[in-house]
């Protein structure tokens, strides 16, 4: 049974110990839990240079281990792009890239100034009879080498969807949960407990409260 | 399971032999490169070992198992000496023609096989033109061009040519590889030796977190 998003925000007023008319609204529920999905997403995937410029070491990209695909796998996508004079547009929900094919072929990505290189390469020239694709990135498509294919498939990790606690009022004026409407969390459940927690930073930022930055600063730090 | 030897399949296992794993697409060395690598490999193997093999056993022998059969292009006269000529497969082994060329003939289903064609060496064709010799085609390599000339001239128009020759190029990765077994090792360790200088060049990758075992990433 998948957690929804009134599970969440119960514990979440359970933990603060405010009920439903408290300071946490809804609204800011909606709003600290989504933007703390996406933290946490940016975890998963990676947090660059954080030490030091040399991209080693530990918080550099996306680990793809067992554990870690397994979390993200509720947002890992297949999509088809469309290229159109060697340029396909990244889908609107793109978070990171996985792996890109076209006619099931690696695609290689080279830096920009490479591409001159490329072009006049005798051992892989780019190429559709050869299999020998390349890409670079601008703005938010990828520009292929040849620029003659017509369509590529894309492997990648979509952005998550804000979470939303709907709501109806009852007679007094309450808001009541209302699970028409709301848009539930797609993280497995353990994550999503634990994306909970370290939203608590936020919520104690908002209420100027110590003991819960530093109850998800635990949490963020150890997991519990 | 029973596994053909191609260079396709060299190029595999010296791929996923440094990437400890099946490459990705950020593998910094192209299928292409490896099989350049895998070719020059053979070729200095081969010869390597024909010549050793010559100081040992007092006499040179090419192994059979590099020599492939190639049909030639049809020939054409040179206007100028009067030859027929057609272009090799590639450039023959620097070893002397017998043994960068083992044979070379006319064939077609109607009259089957000819004698062989006589290799010459280039220096020796003045020399052997005043020589008696039977009724015979003989030939000479200049780079990759096949000249033949018949003893009385005859033309060699639409003739069939056929040359077993040591060949280390590739025209086709799934074609079974021509070398003997016992050299593959010494192939595979040359092209992996070759791919791992290159590794340790310094250099940036374009994706991150590409395990340091398959990365060619500075150790900065």
């Amino acid at each position: 049974m998948a957690v929804t998003v009134d599970q969440i925000y119960k514990l979440c007023l359970r933990i603060i110990r405010k009920n439903q008319s408290g300071s946490l609204s809804s609204l800011e529920f909606n709003d600290f839990w989504s933007i703390e999905q996406t933290a946490y997403m940016s975890d998963l995937l990676g947090r660059f240079q954080r030490s030091n410029n040399g991209k080693e070491g530990a918080n550099t990209g996306l680990i793809e281990n067992q554990t870690i695909i397994t979390k993200l796998s509720p947002f890992i996508k297949n999509g088809t792009i469309a290229v159109s004079t060697g340029n396909g547009p990244k889908p609107a929900d793109f978070q990171y890239e996985l792996a890109l094919r076209i006619g099931g072929e690696m695609v290689i990505h080279i830096n920009h100034n490479q591409i001159s290189n490329v072009n006049n390469s005798v051992i892989d020239p780019p190429s559709v009879s050869n299999n020998s694709y390349y890409c670079v990135e601008y703005q938010h498509y990828y520009a292929f080498l040849p620029n003659t294919v017509t369509s590529a498939d894309l492997d990648y990790v979509s952005a998550p969807v804000p979470v939303l606690w709907n709501y109806s009022f009852d007679g007094s004026g309450r808001q009541v949960y209302n699970p028409s409407g709301s848009v539930d969390p797609v993280w497995d459940d353990a994550t999503c407990w634990e994306i909970t927690e370290r939203m608590l930073k936020k919520v104690g930022v908002s209420l100027g409260a110590k003991d819960f930055e530093q109850y998800a600063n635990s949490v963020i730090n150890t997991g519990n | 399971m029973a596994i053909t030897y191609t260079k396709k399949l060299l190029i595999e296992r010296v791929q996923r032999h440094i990437a400890n794993d099946f490459p990705s697409a950020e593998f910094p060395i192209s299928s292409n490169e490896v099989l350049l690598y895998i070719d020059s490999a053979i070729a200095s193997t081969f010869v390597g070992s024909v010549m050793g093999g010559g100081k040992i056993t007092g006499s040179m022998a090419t192994p059979e198992a590099y020599v492939v059969t190639a049909q030639l292009s049809s020939l054409v006269k040179n206007d100028v000496t009067g030859e027929w000529y057609a272009t090799l497969p590639q450039t023959p082994m620097s070893l002397s023609l017998g043994f960068s060329i083992t044979n070379a003939y006319f064939g077609d289903a109607a009259d089957g096989v000819s004698q062989p064609i006589w290799l010459i060496k280039n220096k020796r064709v003045a020399y052997r033109d005043y020589m008696p010799k039977p009724n015979v085609v003989s030939g000479r390599v200049v780079k990759d061009v096949f000249y033949l000339k018949a003893k009385d001239n005859s033309p060699l128009l639409n003739l069939p040519v056929y040359v077993d020759m040591v060949t280390t190029r590739t025209t086709d990765v799934n074609e079974t590889i021509a070398m003997p077994d016992d050299i593959l090792d010494v192939v595979f360790q040359k092209v992996v030796t070759m791919c791992k200088d290159r590794m340790n060049m310094p250099k940036d990758l374009i994706k991150d977190d590409v395990g340091q075992g398959s990365s060619n990433v500075s150790k900065v």
